[in-house]
């Protein structure tokens, strides 16, 4: 098969591969269902202050494969119910920034200083408007990026990397997410290390299931939906509750603000944005691309970026639509581009990645890294016709997102109005159940509350919970690289140092950690 | 440097070194049967020890650092403050919402049945199948209104129950293969 032969497979897969309804002689598949519901799910959770993507992926992960099962026609409606949320996700957060001056996810708290003013003028739909145009441009440019880069990076991997490379290259990854999240290398290092640690009971190649402690239940490994929701998502929730509870009753009434004022956006006034969104974006994709990094520092020095360059009436901070559209543009590019380092090396850069490989890896079927952009052109590489089916359902999140997102966004203007304090403990026996119908074991729902526990701890500790998560997530298959490297070395003690290219990542792991100080003093800087 | 900070990072600093310790010296040696290097039919390969050993000098590293900076002064940043009494509330809704969920189903349906029937063979009958669920679900959801909210009102109680309805109806009535906790387990 060709590439243009595998492309073609791909949207086919993606389109007609599991037909679940028919209109007329339209048929709606499976995985485009699901993108649209999760895009709309996604919209609504990131519109609600206390709620935010990984809510709603911890949830529907376990619903969903439970609903569809372990087979390979399982994996594109939840990768594509996946993919919706974080798009929805990513824009709907703009919403209570806007309307309410409240933001809905934690990176659009920059959309705040200028959505807000804008609001109270009385333009509050315009700005909703801006935020949707800069928000779904980001995320096409992100995700165009991701299709072009993705492939040609697991390529170039596939083609100059050996066995001892790759596992210095998930090293310098690790690294890397562990000394760039949060604000302490030693935390970072911490973290990543107990998650290599968690990961290590009850797997490994021997018969006996190793630091096991003699425990039937830790025998049989821990689930790893529970632990990841656990330390992501309970965790959160439970911070946010003492939260609550110290600051005395979070029952602030929501202004809701008239909006008489014009509501439209001329296209005069959408060429003005272009060069704000398109500073941003490209921000963004380049943050997004490295792991670790998150939206909230795309945001900032997206807006930062805008600043610098508007020099017109209102400022911003006062009000200024290129405010909102500077920040939107930024933490929505991220998104895509945060894909690159899970589809084309396997390594998750954000949780909606580490979603989306946990996804993958309790189906089977499809194992994110360089391998799955084999073009194979005698046999046909199952992997790369779900690749391109993925790229394809993004680009069906993106149609839904221009066509519908605007709509949808002002008509949760209106709706957000539940307190977290209501929302939040319905969340977590939400999680709860949803973590026990996946093998009806309250085992699970232990784990879930034992890590949320820990990801409660490590939170009110300042040790960043992300490095855990992907160290844990990476665990694997960084110990199976290692292992079948020091075999094919002939067992070499120093097989990591052969060449030049290994050598060189892991002077760079070090350089990293070293450097720490000065890397996190340059982005605080900025 | 923060007092509180100060004091976080020497209890990290501590626990982690004493984790990193116990595991190095007991629990790998104890409970792991291959070692950091295996020989298996002449072949050197890596054990089953290497990740875990790798992790824990490294988790010990991290935590000599944490607390010898703390107690050096040197600051790592303000951390949220931790209540006791958050947290032994909290556990306290978390076990007594999670012992009713276990114990209420069981508890009806020897009531009911005067104990002749096991709560085993109801646990896909209604309205058997919802009584544990419910009632531990509710309590959990309305003390956690009721602890983030500082506050006691039937309308919370009211919402958690319809809430925990909901979610019982959501899990239960399209999906026949799922069970409610904590019917699985019996």
């Amino acid at each position: 098969m060709g590439v243009l032969d595998y492309i073609l497979a791909g949207v086919a897969a993606a389109f007609f591969g599991d037909p679940a309804l028919a209109l007329g002689p339209l048929v709606i598949s499976w995985p485009i269902l699901l993108v649209a519901l999760g895009f709309f799910t996604g919209i609504l959770i990131g519109a609600t202050p206390g709620l935010s993507g990984p809510f709603a992926m911890a949830l529907a992960l376990p619903i969903l494969i439970s609903v569809f099962g372990f087979t390979p026609d399982a994996l594109l409606p939840v990768l594509g119910f996946l993919v919706g949320v974080m798009k929805g996700a990513t824009i709907g957060g703009a919403v209570p920034a806007i309307l309410f001056n409240t933001p809905g996810t934690p990176d659009a708290f920059m959309t705040t200083l200028d959505g807000y003013p804008m609001a109270k003028k009385g333009q509050g739909g315009k700005a909703l408007r801006v935020a949707h145009f800069a928000s779904v441009s980001g995320d096409t440019f992100s995700d165009i990026v991701l299709f072009v880069c993705a492939p040609f990076l697991a390529i170039s991997i596939e083609a100059f990397l050996g066995l001892p490379e790759k596992a210095a290259l998930m090293i310098l990854s690790l690294s890397f997410v562990a000394v760039v999240v949060g604000t302490d290398t030693y935390k970072g290092l911490l973290a990543a290390c107990f998650g290599l640690m968690v990961a290590s009971i009850a797997t490994g190649t021997d018969t006996y299931p190793r630091l096991s402690m003699g425990s039937d239940m830790l025998a049989a490994g821990l689930p790893t939906i529970a632990v990841v929701i656990g330390i992501l998502v309970v965790g959160e929730i439970f911070v946010s509750f003492e939260d609550m509870w110290r600051n005395a009753r979070e029952k602030r009434v929501l202004q809701t603000i008239q909006d008489p004022g014009d509501s439209t956006l001329s296209m005069a006034e959408r060429r003005k944005l272009l060069p704000f969104i398109g500073t941003s974006m490209c921000i963004g994709t380049i943050v997004g691309a490295l792991p670790g990094i998150g939206t909230t520092l795309a945001a900032a020095l997206g807006y930062a970026a805008g600043r610098k360059m508007h020099k017109e009436s209102p400022p911003f901070g006062e009000g200024a639509p290129e405010g909102i559209a500077a920040t939107e543009a930024a933490n929505s590019a991220v998104s895509g581009a945060n894909l690159i380092p899970a589809l084309s090396l396997g390594i998750p850069g954000n949780v909606a990645a580490v979603f989306i490989i946990l996804a993958a890896d309790t189906i089977g079927g499809f194992n994110p890294g360089p391998s799955v952009f084999r073009f194979t052109a005698d046999e046909v590489n199952p992997e790369l016709v779900i690749a391109f089916a993925l790229f394809t359902l993004m680009v069906v999140a993106n149609l839904l997102n221009w066509t519908t997102g605007a709509w949808f966004m002002r008509l949760l203007g209106g709706l957000i109005r539940i307190p977290k304090q209501t929302l939040l403990p319905i969340v977590l026996l939400l999680t709860m159940t949803s973590v026990y119908v996946q093998n009806s074991n309250m085992s699970d729902v232990y784990v879930l509350l034992v890590f949320g526990a820990f990801g409660y701890g490590m939170r009110s500790t300042g040790i960043p919970v992300l490095p855990f998560v992907i160290a844990y997530i990476l665990a694997r298959p960084f110990e199976t690289t290692v292992r079948n490297a020091f075999e094919a070395s002939g067992s070499d003690p120093w097989f990591l140092f052969g060449g030049v290219i290994s050598p060189i990542l892991l002077a760079l792991a070090v350089a990293i950690v070293l450097g720490a100080g000065w890397l996190r003093g340059e982005s605080e800087k900025s | 440097m923060h007092r509180s900070a100060k004091l976080f990072d020497i209890v990290i600093g501590l626990f982690g070194s004493v984790f990193a310790l116990v595991t190095l010296l007991i629990w790998i040696p104890a409970d792991i049967d291959t070692g950091v290097i295996d020989v298996w039919r002449r072949n050197v390969r890596i054990g089953d020890a290497m990740l875990p050993t790798f992790a824990a000098l490294i988790i010990l590293g991290a935590s000599v650092m944490i607390g010898v900076r703390a107690l050096l002064n040197r600051a790592s940043g303000t951390p949220r403050s931790m209540s006791w009494v958050f947290l032994i509330s909290s556990l306290a809704i978390v076990v007594l919402s999670l012992f009713i969920m276990w114990k209420a189903g069981p508890l009806f349906v020897g009531l009911w049945f005067s104990g002749e029937e096991p709560y085993r063979k109801f646990i896909d009958t209604a309205p058997w199948k919802y009584t544990g669920f419910i009632l531990g679900g509710t309590l959990m959801v309305f003390a956690f209104m009721a602890l983030a909210g500082h506050r006691l009102k039937w309308r919370d109680a009211a919402m958690a129950f319809i809430a925990t309805v909901i979610i019982a109806l959501l899990y239960d009535l399209p999906f026949d293969n799922l069970f409610l906790p904590p019917n699985g387990d019996f």
